[in-house]
C-alpha cells in the first residue's frame, strides 16, 4: 500500500473491524500458551480483510459459509467476539455450546463453518439455490488449498448450471498447511473457473482500498445481476496453519509482514489505528474477566442401546395390492402437494424417463421448480441437498445405486450427521437419502450390493430399511411429514415390481406391526409358541416369508419373523421379546459377514443377558460375481435357510 | 412262460409315444428277434422286437399314445396263459415313490419320548398331530383296562383280613416287581423345630411330606404306577397312604386324591385317619386303592434308615427315618426298576429335600 492510500470512511470502518478480528485471534493464541484452551485454532492474522469487509456488504438475510479459517468471517458477519471466544474456551455460552469449537461455528445472524476442505461448497451453493428469489445471497470462503477437492469442481459444475446468488471468495494465502502452491496447484484457477462457465474476477489485499472497492463491487453486481462470481484474493497468513507449525522462510513472512495493510496502517495512522487497538483491546479485557473459568453442561448422551418395550402389537393395515415402486412415488408426490418444501434431486429422475427404476416418474413436470435433474456428481448431489436442507428444505436425494453411497459418505459422515448438533443443537437437518440395495440380478460387484453396514450407527442419523410388507406408503408418509434428522432409506431393486399382498399362509402366519410411527414388522401364528426367532430386513423378507411357510408345513417348526424398519437407531426390544420364548435366534442377512446389523443385534441380546444360541448367515465372504450361475452360489439360498432352520430346531 | 414286452423310454422328450403299427395278431406265433411294433418318437420310428417265441397278444391299440413303462404285448407258450395274464399291469414306477417325510418337530417329540424315527416309519407317523395321537391311545389303552378287573381284586387285597394274608400279599408285590432302593439324609433335621413350623400332631411328619409327594408325583408319574403283564400303568390320582402298626398287622390308611387337597385339608384328612384307626373305626374303603405309601418309623424311634417293601398295585414307597442324636432325616424310595430308575428316584427325593428346607 502506499503512502498516499485513502483512508476513507469505509476503508476506516474495514480496518477498524480488521483491527479487532486481529487482537481476537492474537488473544486466542495468548489464551492457548498460557494453558487456558485446548485443541486448536487456525487463525486468520494476515487475512481479516475478507471477514472484515462483510460487515459492510452483506445485508439481513445473507449467509457466509466459510472453513477451518474462520474466525475472522465470523467477526466480520456477527460481531460475536464473545460467542467466539467462549466457544474455543469450551463453554456452553459459546458460540455453539462448545460442541463445534474453533472450525465448526454457526450463527443464526447466518454463518455456517466447517473443517473438511472443501465440502462447503456444494452445501453453499444449495443454501444459495434456496435464496433465488429472494434479495440474499451467499458469500462462500475456501482457500486456495481447497481446489484440490474434487467436490469442489462438482459444486462449481451445480453452480454454474443453477446460477444462484453465491460469490465464492478463494483467500490464495499460496499455502496448504505447509505445502506451497506452487507444488500442488498447476494450470490456473482463471482458466478453469472460466471453464465452467463462472466469472473470474480478481484483487488482492495489498491495495486495501482497492480491496474494498472491488469487493463492493462485487456484492452490489451480485445482487443486481444474481449471478454466480468467483473472486481470487491474493493475501497471506503471517501466522502459522494452526499453532506453531510454520516452516516457511522467515524471510518471505517478514517480507509479507512488512506490506500488510494494518501495519501499514499502524504506522501511517497511528493515532487512529491505537484507537481501534484500544477499543479491541478493552472489549476483550473486561470480557475475559467475567470469564476467567468455563462451565459446560451440555447433555452428552452415552446410552445407544434402545429397549423400549411401551410398544405393543397392532394390526397392519390392509394391503392395497399395488407394487411398491408406484406405492413410493404415491407418497412422494402426495406429499410434494402438500409440502411446498419437499424436494427431489438425483440423476435421471426427470419426465418423461422418470427415474432409474421408475420412482420420480412424472414428479418434475408437475413440479418443476422442486424436482430435478442433477449432474452425475453424487457427492455434490448430497452437498446441494444439505444445503437445501440448511436452507429450509426438505430435499429427497436419490441415489441411483446404493453402491455408489460411498460417493457421499464424507457428505452424510461430515456434514449432514454433523450440522444439528455441532452447530449447538439449534435447528434440524431433514433430509433423505434414499437408494436401491440388493443384487440378484447379475450387475455384477459395483451394482449390486447391500452395503447398509457401513452406514449404521453414525449418531444423529437414522437409516430405514422398507420391504413389500412394511407398507412403504406409510413408511415414507410419516417419515416425510415428522422428518427431524439425516436419513438415508435403503430399498431393494428387486422389490420395486413386487406387490404388498402377503402369500396366503395355510399355516396361518401373519404380519403384525408395532404401534410406533416408524414401525418393526412381526410375523408369526398367533397363539402358537415359536420355536424359532428370525431376524431380516429389505429384501429378504419376501423370500423368508415363503421359507417360513414352508418349513411350518413340511417341519411343522413353527417361526416367529421380527422385520425391523429402523435398522439405525434399533428398537431391540421386539428380538428381546421373540428370543426370550425361542431361545434360539438365526440371522439371515443379505450381506457379507463381520460387523454387520446381525452381529450387533447378537452383541445387543448378550449384554442384556439373554439367553439363547444364535446363528449368523451372510453372503459369501467375498465380492458380488455377475454370472447367475455364481450368484447364486454366492447368495443365502431358501433351501440353505431351511436346512439350517430345521438343524437348529432339532438342537 | 409269460413275457412282457415294455416300452422303454428312448429319449428325454420321449415319455409318451404313438404306436404307429402292430405287425401281428392276437394270438399269431412269433419268433425271437421278429419285429412286433413300431413306434413313433421324437427323432424317428422305432421297431419294437420280441425278445422270445410263442404265442404273441397285444396289449395296446394301433394308433394310441402310450407312456414309459407301459405294456406293448405279452408273449406266452399258450392261448390259455396269455389270457390269463393280466395285461394292464402295474406301469414300470420311473419316478421314486415320494415318501412324506417326518416333520422335525415330530422327530424331536418323539426323541423325548424314547421313539427312534424308525419306530415312527414303522407306525406311518409323519406329524405331530399324528404322534400325539399315538402316545395318548399308548397311555390311555393302559389305563381304560384299569377300571376293569384289577381294582376288584384289588380293593380285596388292601385289607388284609390276618397276618397271614398281609404277609402273602407283600410277597405277591415283591415278586411281580424288581424293587431297588436310594436314599438320601438330610442333615441339620430339628424334628422339634419342625414340627413347630408346620404345626403338626405328634411330630408326625407325614402331612408335610405327603403334600411335597403329591406334587413331586404328578412330574414323577412312573412313581405313582404299577407293572403288570409288561406294561406301566400310571395312576391318575395320587392316593397317599401312611402305614401304621396296629395290633394285628400293618394298618395303611389312605389320604384319596392328595392333588386336590391344600395343606390344611390333607392334614385334616390325616388326623381323621389316624383317630378312627386310634379309636379302631379304621373301614376298608379308608385303607383302599393307595397310589404311593410313607412308611415312617420315627413314631417307634431313632432310626438311621428304613428300607420299606413295596406295597401291592404301587411302584414306589417312601420310608422315612428320624435320628435325634444326629439331627438327621433319613428318605429312602423303594421303587420298582420296571417302572423307574434309580436316577428318577433320586430327582424325587432331592425335590423333597429342596421343598423340606423352603
Amino acid at each position: 500500500m502506499t503512502s498516499n492510500c485513502e483512508y476513507n470512511p469505509s476503508l476506516l470502518k474495514v480496518l477498524e473491524k480488521s483491527v479487532l478480528i486481529r487482537k481476537t485471534e492474537e488473544t486466542l493464541l495468548d489464551l492457548f500458551s498460557k494453558g487456558r484452551l485446548n485443541g486448536t485454532v487456525h487463525t486468520c492474522i494476515g487475512q481479516e480483510y475478507m471477514g472484515a469487509i462483510l460487515s459492510e456488504v452483506l445485508i439481513d438475510g445473507d449467509v457466509v459459509f466459510s472453513n477451518h479459517r474462520c474466525h475472522g468471517h465470523y467477526i466480520g458477519r456477527t460481531d460475536d467476539v464473545e460467542g467466539l471466544i467462549l466457544e474455543v474456551m469450551g463453554s456452553s455460552l459459546g458460540a455453539v455450546s462448545g460442541v463445534g469449537g474453533s472450525q465448526h461455528l454457526y450463527h443464526e445472524k447466518g454463518f455456517y463453518s466447517n473443517g473438511i476442505l472443501g465440502g462447503m461448497t456444494p452445501v453453499a451453493a444449495g443454501y444459495a439455490h434456496t435464496l433465488k428469489n429472494s434479495n440474499n445471497l451467499v458469500c462462500f470462503f475456501i482457500g486456495d488449498g481447497a481446489t484440490g477437492e474434487g467436490v469442489f469442481y462438482e459444486a462449481l459444475n451445480l453452480i454454474s448450471k443453477f446460477s444462484p446468488p453465491i460469490i465464492i471468495i478463494n483467500e490464495n494465502n499460496n499455502y496448504s498447511q505447509s505445502t506451497s502452491r506452487s507444488e500442488t496447484f498447476f494450470g490456473d484457477i482463471k482458466s478453469r473457473v472460466e471453464g465452467f462457465g463462472l466469472e473470474f474476477r480478481k484483487t488482492n489485499i495489498w491495495n486495501l482500498d482497492d480491496f474494498v472497492d472491488d469487493l463492493t463491487m462485487a456484492f452490489n453486481d451480485i445482487r443486481s445481476s444474481k449471478k454466480p462470481i468467483y473472486v481470487e484474493v491474493d493475501c497471506y497468513r503471517l501466522k502459522a496453519h494452526s499453532k506453531g507449525d510454520d516452516d516457511r522462510d522467515i524471510n518471505e513472512i517478514n517480507e509479507y509482514f512488512e506490506k500488510d495493510p494494518i501495519n501499514l496502517f499502524k504506522n501511517q495512522k497511528n493515532k487512529i489505528y491505537k484507537e481501534y487497538e484500544e477499543s479491541a483491546n478493552k472489549r476483550i479485557e473486561s470480557f475475559l474477566e467475567k470469564h476467567t473459568s468455563v462451565t459446560n453442561d451440555v447433555a452428552i448422551s452415552k446410552k445407544i442401546v434402545v429397549n423400549d418395550d411401551s410398544f405393543f402389537w397392532i394390526e397392519t393395515e390392509v394391503q392395497s395390492n399395488k407394487r411398491v415402486n408406484d406405492l413410493i412415488y404415491e407418497a412422494i408426490s402426495e406429499n410434494m402437494d402438500e409440502n411446498k418444501d419437499l424436494m427431489m434431486i438425483g440423476e435421471d429422475i426427470e419426465h418423461p424417463y422418470g427415474g432409474a427404476f421408475k420412482i420420480s416418474r412424472d414428479l418434475s413436470a408437475n413440479f418443476p421448480e422442486r424436482v430435478f435433474n442433477m449432474p452425475d456428481s453424487e457427492q455434490a448431489i448430497a452437498g446441494f441437498g444439505n444445503g437445501l436442507s440448511l436452507g429450509g428444505k426438505i430435499p429427497i436425494c436419490e441415489i441411483m445405486f446404493g453402491d455408489f453411497m460411498g460417493l457421499i459418505f464424507d457428505q452424510w459422515l461430515n456434514h449432514a450427521a454433523k450440522f444439528q448438533k455441532m452447530y449447538g443443537n439449534k435447528f434440524e437437518v431433514p433430509i433423505i437419502f434414499r437408494t436401491p440395495m440388493g443384487g440378484k440380478r447379475g450387475y455384477g460387484p459395483t451394482h449390486s450390493q447391500n452395503i447398509e453396514k457401513h452406514f449404521l450407527g453414525i449418531p444423529n442419523t437414522q437409516v430405514i430399511s422398507i420391504n413389500p410388507r412394511n407398507a412403504p406408503k406409510i413408511i415414507y408418509d410419516t417419515l416425510l411429514k415428522t422428518i427431524d434428522r439425516p436419513t438415508i432409506v435403503i430399498e431393494n431393486k428387486l422389490d420395486y415390481t413386487r406387490k404388498d399382498l402377503p402369500i396366503s399362509s395355510h399355516s396361518g402366519y401373519k404380519y403384525k406391526k408395532t404401534n410406533t410411527k416408524i414401525y418393526d414388522l412381526k410375523y408369526s401364528i398367533e397363539n402358537q409358541e415359536p420355536d424359532i426367532t428370525m431376524v431380516c430386513w429389505g429384501g429378504l423378507v419376501c423370500d423368508m416369508e415363503l421359507l417360513i411357510n414352508d418349513l411350518t408345513e413340511k417341519e411343522e417348526i413353527v417361526v416367529e419373523m421380527i422385520c425391523p424398519t429402523m435398522l439405525y437407531p434399533l428398537n431391540i426390544q421386539p428380538i428381546v421379546e421373540s428370543t426370550l420364548k425361542t431361545k434360539k435366534l438365526l440371522i439371515v442377512e443379505d450381506d457379507n459377514p463381520f460387523g454387520t446389523l446381525g452381529s450387533e443385534i447378537i452383541a445387543q441380546l448378550k449384554c442384556l443377558n439373554i439367553e439363547f444360541i444364535t446363528i449368523q448367515l451372510n453372503t459369501a465372504n467375498d465380492i458380488i460375481p455377475s454370472s447367475r450361475i455364481l450368484e447364486e452360489k454366492h447368495y443365502v439360498t431358501n433351501q440353505e435357510v431351511y436346512n439350517t432352520a430345521k438343524e437348529f430346531f432339532l438342537k | 412262460m409269460i413275457t412282457k414286452i415294455i416300452y422303454e423310454q428312448q429319449g428325454v422328450s420321449d415319455q409318451e409315444v404313438e404306436v404307429i403299427s402292430l405287425l401281428f395278431n392276437d394270438y399269431d406265433e412269433v419268433a425271437e428277434g421278429d419285429i412286433i411294433a413300431e413306434i413313433e418318437t421324437s427323432k424317428t420310428v422305432v421297431e419294437i422286437l420280441a425278445s422270445s417265441k410263442g404265442l404273441i397278444k397285444n396289449s395296446v391299440e394301433l394308433n394310441s399314445t402310450i407312456q414309459a413303462g407301459d405294456i406293448i404285448a405279452i408273449i406266452g407258450d399258450s392261448a390259455e396263459e396269455i389270457d390269463g395274464e393280466k395285461d394292464k399291469e402295474v406301469k414300470l414306477d420311473v419316478s421314486e415313490k415320494i415318501e412324506k417325510s417326518i416333520s422335525a418337530k415330530a422327530l424331536k417329540i418323539a426323541k423325548s419320548n424314547n421313539l427312534t424315527e424308525d419306530d415312527l416309519k414303522k407306525l406311518n407317523i409323519t406329524s405331530v398331530e399324528e404322534l400325539n395321537e399315538h402316545i395318548k391311545s399308548d397311555m390311555s389303552d393302559n389305563s381304560s383296562s384299569l377300571n376293569q378287573d384289577f381294582f376288584a381284586q384289588y380293593t380285596e387285597q388292601s385289607s388284609p383280613k390276618n397276618k397271614l394274608s398281609e404277609i402273602e400279599s407283600l410277597k405277591l408285590a415283591q415278586s411281580k416287581t424288581l424293587p431297588c432302593t436310594c436314599s438320601i439324609l438330610i442333615e441339620d433335621f430339628c424334628i422339634e423345630a419342625f414340627s413347630k413350623k408346620h404345626n403338626l400332631y405328634f411330630n408326625n411328619i407325614f402331612p408335610v411330606l405327603a403334600s411335597i409327594c403329591s406334587d413331586e408325583l404328578m412330574k414323577y408319574r412312573n412313581l405313582n404306577g404299577f407293572f403288570h403283564d409288561n406294561k406301566k400303568y400310571i395312576y391318575e390320582e395320587v392316593n397317599i397312604g401312611f402305614t401304621l402298626d396296629a395290633d394285628e398287622y400293618l394298618q395303611v390308611p389312605v389320604v384319596h386324591n392328595c392333588e386336590k387337597l391344600n395343606s390344611e385339608e390333607l392334614k385334616n384328612t390325616f388326623i381323621e385317619l389316624l383317630t378312627a384307626s386310634i379309636t379302631g373305626k379304621m373301614t376298608i374303603s379308608m385303607m383302599s386303592k393307595p397310589t404311593f405309601v410313607i412308611s415312617d418309623l420315627s413314631a417307634v424311634g431313632d432310626c438311621f434308615f428304613h428300607t420299606p417293601l413295596l406295597a401291592p398295585y404301587t411302584s414306589a414307597i417312601l420310608g422315612t427315618a428320624i435320628d435325634k442324636n444326629t439331627s438327621r432325616l433319613s428318605l429312602t424310595l423303594t421303587y420298582d426298576h420296571q417302572m423307574s430308575s434309580g436316577k428318577e428316584a433320586l430327582l424325587f427325593l432331592e425335590s423333597i429335600r429342596t421343598k423340606l428346607s423352603i
